[in-house]
């Protein structure tokens, strides 16, 4: 029996040992610094032109001659500064994706859980729907309804997201609700409301935290792809999939310019990913060491 | 003070292919408490125990019946009220807590709910009913998962008694216990009886307990009553075959041993004929397989056996 | 020779918080045919100490003892192989829940087929015959057609029964029964220890119950071996203990039992506070800070010691020829002040 911590004192040390979340969470905690504070690191304007320095290698592959720590692009913008500013345009799409994707799928999963019945099929059915229609096509059919840019593309892939999260949430709410907990609950006069919110979602959280560190990962993936097929956010916005895409022809002759980008996607979704794992490791029941 | 009449309950089991089917979980149940005494319910599991109390507290909506406390059904008393009147302790001192919440905040959740106080104004009285049932007061900041069976027991009682109900169901609140454990929490239980008056409804499938805490005692079979009366004379002369075997098959001190009743609880989705109970009953005869033996009074007792009552 | 033999047997377990040793000191001999009750609370070590004895223990425990073994054969250092030959064969087990013992995904003559197949040379026929046959034993009606159930089309007690049925596969020599009944109904648990204890006398089996209902072992056991904290505290005839318990945990066991010797409503005799902490031990007895008659000297360590309990005593003083039937007690304690005379009812 645990006698001197608190569930979320508890949480931190238990997560705070395992090696692969810290990993993945100081990838994930730099990237935000780096984001949050880019005017303090970007060393130029990430949109300023060098109309002298086109298409320049990263400093090491140059003796001597400074200035770009990374090289420039096509147009002669500094990548470093890029980069560094496009940190902010994919976290903060991925913030945005999760916080929409996390409430409506949230309030979904709750509603078709709790309830059940017409409601249940009613959500799970449009749910399914959804499910079946690949996830970037579908997020193409979004964007294209609602015109390309950095906010539709935001919503196109919260609504991709919002299916498998309503199907967590649901499944761990008709888990709950047959605990006695709830029907006390309802003895004492908690309505359907108070149930719901007080009552089953906190014992939920686990599973949702879980998975919205995962959808964090694949909402920025999913960002990237769309800004990467010219759907997303659009130039001159710093933003990884668009840089990869502007830069995909200078591939032989500039790889620095496609490298770049590409890594930087790769370590903040695998960060996200270790973290995210590492989550589910420590608040999942079932895995739970003794 | 609780008067039950004919109080039933049947479930519909949608069917694809076929007939719905009709599951009578509570067919017919009638009793009555008199204030400040103990009824205790007992029978096998699947007998209609847990339906009646899901019933009594308005969890489940009665098919037919009515239930009253001081005259008044929970129509005209209102969900809200009702609920002030009847509360209950559950079986299993695991589940029935809301892991997230700390003693303290379960004690208060239910003045919180129903007088719309402050967590900061109901901690007075919660910490109150908290030594109430015996424990610290250092336990209120603990969360359910670092307390014992007992404690937890305990803190589901507290919980039950702060809207000060005069009728409190206790679904089997000692089965999940260990033996040195359930002596506290049943003389604890006894004690607030006394102190709160409450008129309690004990359930349980050990005639021990029953035997020892209720003033009366129903016994029910597959969602009938079996046998309804004075604790004295039901255990002193019990009628029912049923009734016989159970006070029968409790493994004792006594070191007696006794021919177990045989077969087992009939499926409710496939009731059989006649008297539920005849298939094992050691008594059972034709007429048993036919007739289906209405609640007679009997001897100062309230008992459903064709043999009996036809004597 | 005994049949199991164990001689200070401790498990321990290393966690993040440092070491655990829930079971320890651990003594006993089981004969053949013999049936023992072990009767404890949660926490107090009786799982545990059945499971090592199956070598049913996780990785992370450490097992340690000076002796420890079955049919003479050495228990604490056998390679997996020699332990599935033991396992199922000679020795076997029932859990509490037999819902979840039984695979749900095979029917139940697969799972009794299964233990045929990897203890007996048994062909196809004779397999089949045999899970009838032990269907029938157990007292399943119409065990042709119930062959073809799966686990989810059974009761519990008929899950229970399937269970023994395939515990009894292969005749074991000890069959552990661990907690057989306490997920059923009143009416079912006494048709199910009924069935154990009949099979037991019937095929000479060892059986050890148990459980932590000293009413059950009090009426299908022989003898009682009764634990607290990871210790064995009393030990003995079943009769003899009933009647006359020397360790105050005994009693206060029997007596907190509702229903039997207090009068309506009276308040029960409880054992106050906790079970201890395995983390933070009393020193000496185990039950001391529980116990009423807890002195000073409680705090000192102490031993199970064989005693001669005090009603034979005094018997022998008033008529001699008494002493002569009585055997020499075989009852053991762990308690410096053991209580005297018959238990106060």
């Amino acid at each position: 029996m645990e006698e001197d911590s608190s569930p979320v004192k508890k949480f931190i040390k238990d997560i705070a040992a395992n090696k692969g979340a810290m990993i993945g969470f100081i990838f994930v905690a730099l990237f935000f610094i780096l984001a949050i504070f880019a005017p303090f690191f970007a060393p130029f304007d990430p949109t300023t032109l060098h109309t002298d320095a086109l298409r320049l290698p990263p400093l090491w592959a140059l003796e001597g001659k400074s200035g770009h720590l990374l090289g420039t692009d096509d147009v002669g913008r500094d990548i470093f500064s890029r980069l560094i500013y496009g940190a902010r345009v994919s976290l903060g799409v991925g913030l945005a994706v999760v916080s929409l994707s996390l409430t409506a799928g949230t309030l979904f999963g709750l509603l078709s859980g709790f309830y059940g019945g017409l409601v249940d099929k009613f959500i799970m059915r449009t749910m399914d729907i959804l499910m079946a229609l690949p996830s970037i096509l579908l997020s193409i059919v979004v964007v294209a309804i609602l015109g390309p840019g950095l906010n539709n593309a935001v919503i196109a892939v919260a609504i991709v997201a919002i299916p498998g999260l309503t199907r967590v949430v649901r499944a761990s709410v008709m888990n709950e609700k047959h605990k006695q907990y709830v029907m006390a609950a309802k003895i004492f006069g908690r309505g359907d409301l108070g149930i719901m919110f007080k009552e089953i979602l906190p014992n939920c959280a686990a599973p949702l935290i879980v998975q919205g560190t995962l959808g964090f990962s694949e909402g920025i993936l999913n960002a990237a792809a769309l800004g990467f097929l010219g759907l997303g956010a659009q130039p001159p916005t710093p933003e990884w999939g668009t840089m990869l895409s502007d830069s995909r022809s200078f591939i032989e002759s500039s790889p620095w310019m496609v490298t770049l980008p590409g890594l930087c996607i790769l370590i903040v979704v695998l960060g996200f990913n270790l973290f995210g794992d590492g989550l589910r490791d420590t608040l999942d029941p079932r895995l739970k060491k003794i | 003070m609780l008067e039950v009449k004919n109080l039933s309950k049947f479930y519909i089991k949608k069917k694809i292919w076929g007939k719905d089917q009709e599951v009578r979980a509570l067919d017919g149940v009638s009793f009555n408490v008199k204030k400040g005494e103990c009824l205790g319910i007992v029978g096998e599991s699947g007998c209609g125990k847990s339906t009646l109390a899901k019933t009594l507290l308005g969890i489940e909506k009665e098919t037919s019946g009515v239930a009253t406390i001081e005259g008044k059904s929970r129509q005209q008393l209102g969900d809200k009220e009702w609920h002030k009147k009847i509360q209950m302790v559950f079986q299993d001192p695991y589940s029935s807590l809301n892991p997230r919440l700390k003693a303290i905040e379960l004690i208060a959740a239910p003045l919180m709910i129903n007088e719309g106080l402050s967590l900061k104004d109901a901690k007075g009285s919660a910490l109150k009913m908290l030594q109430k049932v015996g424990l610290r007061a250092e336990m209120a900041e603990r969360y359910p998962h670092m307390l014992s069976g007992g404690q937890r027991q305990r803190i589901g009682l507290a919980r039950a008694l702060m809207l000060r109900p005069s009728i409190l169901i206790c679904d089997e609140p000692v089965s999940a216990l260990d033996v040195s454990i359930q002596a506290q929490v049943l003389n604890l239980l006894m004690d607030l009886q006394d102190e709160f008056e409450l008129t309690l409804l004990f359930i349980s499938h050990d005639l021990h307990v029953i035997k020892h805490i209720g003033h009366s005692i129903l016994v029910m079979y597959l969602g009938k009553v079996a046998e309804f009366g004075e604790r004295d004379t039901l255990i002193n002369l019990p009628l029912h075959p049923y009734t016989q075997a159970l006070l029968g098959t409790i493994p004792g001190l006594d070191g007696k041993k006794h021919p177990p009743l045989q077969g087992e609880l009939p499926s409710p989705l496939n009731p059989p004929p006649g008297c539920t109970f005849h298939k094992r009953c050691p008594k059972a005869q034709k007429s048993c397989e036919i007739n289906i033996p209405p609640p007679t009074i009997k001897s100062g007792r309230i008992v459903a056996c064709d043999l009996i009552t036809s004597q | 020779m005994a049949l199991i033999e164990v001689e200070n047997l401790a498990i321990t377990f290393k966690t993040q918080k440092g070491e655990i040793t829930p079971v320890r000191g651990i003594t006993f001999n089981l004969e053949e045919g013999e049936s023992l009750g072990v009767v404890g609370e949660s926490g107090s070590g009786k799982s545990l100490t059945n499971l090592a004895i199956m070598g049913l223990l996780p990785p992370n425990a450490i097992v340690t003892a000076d002796k420890l073994l079955f049919n003479g054969q050495d228990l604490l250092n056998l390679s997996d192989f020699s332990w599935q030959k033991i396992r199922g064969e000679k020795m076997a087990m029932i859990f509490q829940d037999a819902m979840t013992a039984l695979n749900p995904c095979y029917n139940v003559e697969f799972q009794i087929q299964e233990t045929l197949k990897i203890h007996t040379s048994l062909n196809r026929k004779e397999r089949l015959e045999r899970c009838i046959h032990l269907l029938d034993l157990v007292g399943i009606a119409d065990p042709n057609s119930r062959l073809k159930s799966f686990p989810h089309e059974l009761s519990g007690g008929m899950a229970q029964r399937v269970m023994i049925a395939i515990a009894l596969a292969c005749n074991p020599k000890v069959l552990i029964a661990d907690e057989p009944t306490t997920a059923l109904d009143v009416t079912i648990q006494d048709q199910i220890l009924k069935l154990i204890t009949e099979i037991q006398e019937k095929n000479k089996m060892a059986l050890i119950l148990v459980t932590h209902d000293i009413g059950v072992v009090s009426e299908f056991s022989k003898n009682i071996q009764v634990m607290y904290a990871g210790e064995i505290v009393e030990k003995g005839p079943t009769k003899e203990i009933i009647k006359y318990p020397r360790h105050p945990y005994t009693q206060g066991l029997l007596n907190s039992r509702p229903g039997h010797s207090v009068i309506f409503r009276e308040r029960l005799p409880s054992i106050s506070g906790l079970v201890p902490d395995m983390r933070q031990r009393p020193l000496g007895c185990q039950f001391r800070p529980r116990c009423t008659f807890a002195s000073e000297n409680c705090e000192r360590p102490i031993e199970l010691y064989p005693s001669q309990f005090a009603f034979e005593k005094n018997r022998s003083e008033h008529n001699s020829t008494m002493m002569s039937i009585t055997t020499p007690s075989v009852r053991q304690i762990r308690c410096i002040h053991p209580l005297e005379g018959e238990r106060n009812a």
